[in-house]
């Protein structure tokens, strides 16, 4: 091969806006669409672009990611050449720190990438939902002798101010890089997906290293000082369904895309040769009842639903007993809606149990977790 | 500790028509997730058995593409195995036994393990093992026949009814058909032998200069003779007989019925299968799906009742599907009534808009029709 590509996936973060959800559990390994955890997107697309060397830096409640993660097994990442390694912040030699921002947590593991020899490292984060391979992004950063190039995405002016927004030329350079701007002047949106020459990500990131003004992290520091000092960034626009599932109600609202099927979402069809690979659990198929009544919903082996469900994502294990209804729902893995409940507009956390005649969230359209 | 190795034999097993013309009754979809020989290397795998010797008698294609690697039921991977054998000098020949496998392909001395488990794929039960290792040992049994009592005569046609003395040790094989006893002990095709005993039976065999002849026909000929100690071992849950293509359809439709499904799945004994990356199933805005069980990645708009899915499949909008078995890549197009009918795989019903076989008479569409 002649140019050596390899992926670092941020999975360190708290996520604490998706609550109890995170509360023992990191965020890429929050329960998607009844069957995947989150980080099953990035790391499925990198398979699917054939990039074979992976790190994932974890630091929040990294055991069970890290055991999830294993040997890429899942992902089909164990072959020859493969390597899948979880980064977390340990001890070395210059001594031990936690990550304090995305730039650190890489520049932390420049001895691992070095190790590598990469010519180009992707950036990803470990808690977007979209399903795409790298390919493209890689070749025009190649074609263009680039030193950065960013995923962008287009979104709505009033959305704008969330994200960090890029202006370019018609060429595609980036000109102009705002993180989070107030009165945003472009609605081009950083996706957090990046595609460095390591060469010059490496100075970078050891020159940031360094400044004690730095707050360590690819939006603020490390991207605004490449501009500054010219050198050449990109912009690759993303065409597709792409998500940052970071709240409650932003991880409801990408469940219900795939429960209602909505136009743009393209993440299992199989039109496009990928799939998104997870781990497999030992369950029977799923059963439906005789009583029950199934429409817009998304449903995993091992469910037995009874009861009525409309617009719901059900997760594998998950029980509804004969005369529940339930609507507009996320029910995660072992879950358990009892006969009579009634829950609307929920996200129901793995292993809870809503008890019989119940009520959840029945009068209100804003979104509630129950766990 | 006693260690034992495990044979699953797909030897002499039953034919279920044109579903077994392609492939071997083993790999014969079962509930639209399992293989029917997934329950025996399951049990296997559960009771500690960490080696397996699949028996091939022919379709080797089918069994290697099914198991794939074989980890699926492989604890220690390193340790353990799953290796399918076939017998290719006698592929086409009458003299294609399972003794004359294991003849052929393993070498005596090549059996390390104190015990031999013999399994075959047409009893499905969850039967731990390790407890007729316990009895056999105990008992200082040579032979251990594992058997089924039952008053459902029906249900075990062509099957042999043991004659069992008050100590357990089984006195002689007959014909259940002959029998006019209320309770059969039927035998499930399952054994333990002590090593010494087994190498032992596979050599008289051959000075008996029988080549047809097989394990069975040995068991039965060391019992009805008081050749060794031949003990029974009554395996008290339940046990589901496929014996030939009716049976295959009842025994799958009773299995929907909850009473039944608890009785031969225990979520303590998982049964485990391969992995097809297929995504959640997804009910449209239409569906109407009553005791059905659906494995993953089908799409279904229309309406079903008292049917089996397997993966992939599409039913259309409009479509009505009664009392079927759809296999793996079935299509019910728009508008289309199907009724009391298995469909193989890859079947595409389309263009005619009615189709049905009856209750006692399933109609079996061919893998691949287009109709």
């Amino acid at each position: 091969m002649e140019n050596k590509v390899v992926a670092m996936i941020l999975a360190g973060g708290k996520g604490t806006r998706l609550q109890n959800l995170t509360k023992k559990n990191a965020k890429p390994a929050v329960s998607f669409a009844a069957k995947y955890r989150i980080i099953d997107f990035p790391i499925s697309n990198c398979a699917n672009s054939g990039i074979n060397t992976i790190g994932i830096l974890t630091q929040y409640e990294s055991t069970f990611l890290d055991s999830y993660i294993g040997n890429g097994e899942k992902w089909g990442l164990n072959g020859v050449r493969c390597l899948m390694s979880s980064l977390a912040p340990r001890q070395t030699e210059e001594g031990a720190a936690w990550y304090s921002g995305t730039a650190d947590a890489i520049a932390q593991n420049i001895y691992w990438l070095d190790q590598q020899k990469p010519d180009y490292v992707v950036i990803l984060s470990g808690d977007h939902i979209y399903r795409t391979t790298y390919n493209e992004m890689i070749s025009l950063h190649i074609n263009n002798k680039a030193d950065c190039t960013i995923s962008v995405i287009e979104v709505d002016k009033k959305e704008a101010s969330r994200f960090g927004i890029m202006t370019t030329d018609a060429k595609g350079n980036i000109t102009k890089f705002e993180e989070k701007p107030k009165n945003p002047t472009s609605t081009l949106a950083s996706m957090g997906v990046y595609c460095f020459t390591w060469s010059t990500l490496r100075d970078y990131l050891v020159k940031d290293m360094k400044n004690p003004n730095s707050s360590h992290d690819f939006g603020n520091d490390i991207i605004p000082q490449m501009l500054k000092n010219k050198k050449k960034l990109m912009a690759y626009q993303f065409q597709g369904y792409w998500r940052d599932v970071g709240t409650l109600a932003s991880l409801h609202a990408a469940n219900m895309d795939v429960a209602l099927n909505r136009e743009n979402i393209n993440l299992f069809e199989n039109n496009m040769k990928t799939r998104i690979y997870t781990e497999d659990t030992y369950s029977m198929p799923q059963y439906v009842g005789s009583g029950a009544l199934i429409t817009n919903s998304v449903v995993n082996q091992g469910a037995i639903v009874l009861g009525d469900c409309d617009a719901c994502v059900i997760s594998n294990e998950v029980l509804i007993e004969k005369g529940a209804k339930v609507d507009h729902a996320v029910v995660m893995a072992g879950a358990i809606i009892k006969k009579g409940a009634v829950v609307h507009n929920a996200i129901v956390g793995p292993g809870a149990v809503i008890e019989e005649k119940a009520k959840v969230n029945t009068d209100s359209n804003a979104i509630v977790l129950v766990s | 500790m006693k260690t034992a190795i495990g044979f699953l034999n797909l030897h002499g097993n039953p034919s279920l028509g044109k579903l077994t013309e392609g492939r071997t009754f083993g790999t014969v979809t079962f509930l639209g997730r399992y293989a029917l020989m997934d329950f025996a290397l399951s049990n296997f795998c559960n009771s500690d058995i960490n080696k397996t010797e699949i028996l091939v008698e022919g379709y080797y294609d089918s069994v290697r593409s099914h198991i794939s690697n074989g980890n699926i039921w492989v604890t220690n991977t390193k340790t353990g195995f799953i290796r399918p054998v076939l017998n290719e000098k006698e592929l086409h020949s009458y003299n294609n036994t399972d003794i004359a496998n294991i003849m052929e392909n393993i070498p005596a001395d090549a059996i390390s393990e104190d015990y031999v488990v013999v399994a075959s794929p047409q009893f499905l039960m969850s039967i731990d093992y390790r407890d007729v290792l316990r009895q056999h040992g105990d008992t200082g049994a040579g032979i251990t026949v594992v058997y089924t009592k039952t008053k459902e005569k029906d249900r075990f046609q062509g099957c042999d009814n043991l004659t069992i003395d008050k100590d357990g040790f089984v006195r002689r094989f007959n014909k259940a058909g002959d029998s006019e006893d209320e309770e059969l002990c039927v035998p499930v095709e399952s054994y333990v032998f002590s090593k010494d005993v087994f190498i032992g039976l596979l050599r008289f065999s051959r000075e008996i200069s029988n080549t047809k002849t097989t394990i069975r026909k040995m068991v039965e000929l060391y019992a009805n003779n008081h050749m060794t100690s031949v003990k029974g071992y009554e395996f008290k849950g339940m046990v589901v007989p496929i014996l030939s293509l009716n049976q295959y359809v009842d025994e799958s439709f009773k299995l929907l019925a909850n009473k039944n499904r608890k009785q031969l799945f225990n979520p303590e004994w998982p049964i485990y299968t391969t992995t097809h990356n297929t995504p959640p199933t997804r009910y449209g805005d239409n569906a109407v799906v009553n005791n059905c069980f659906v494995a993953n990645g089908s799409y279904i708009k229309g309406t079903v009742k008292n049917c089996i899915i397997s993966r992939d499949v599409v039913i259309d909008e409009g479509a009505v599907v009664e009392n079927c078995i759809l296999f793996t890549n079935t299509y019910i197009g728009q508008r289309v009534t199907l009724k009391h009918t298995v469909t193989d795989k890859n079947v595409v019903i389309n263009d005619v808009k009615k189709l049905s076989g009856d209750e006692e008479d399933y109609l079996l569409i061919s893998k691949g029709a287009k109709i």
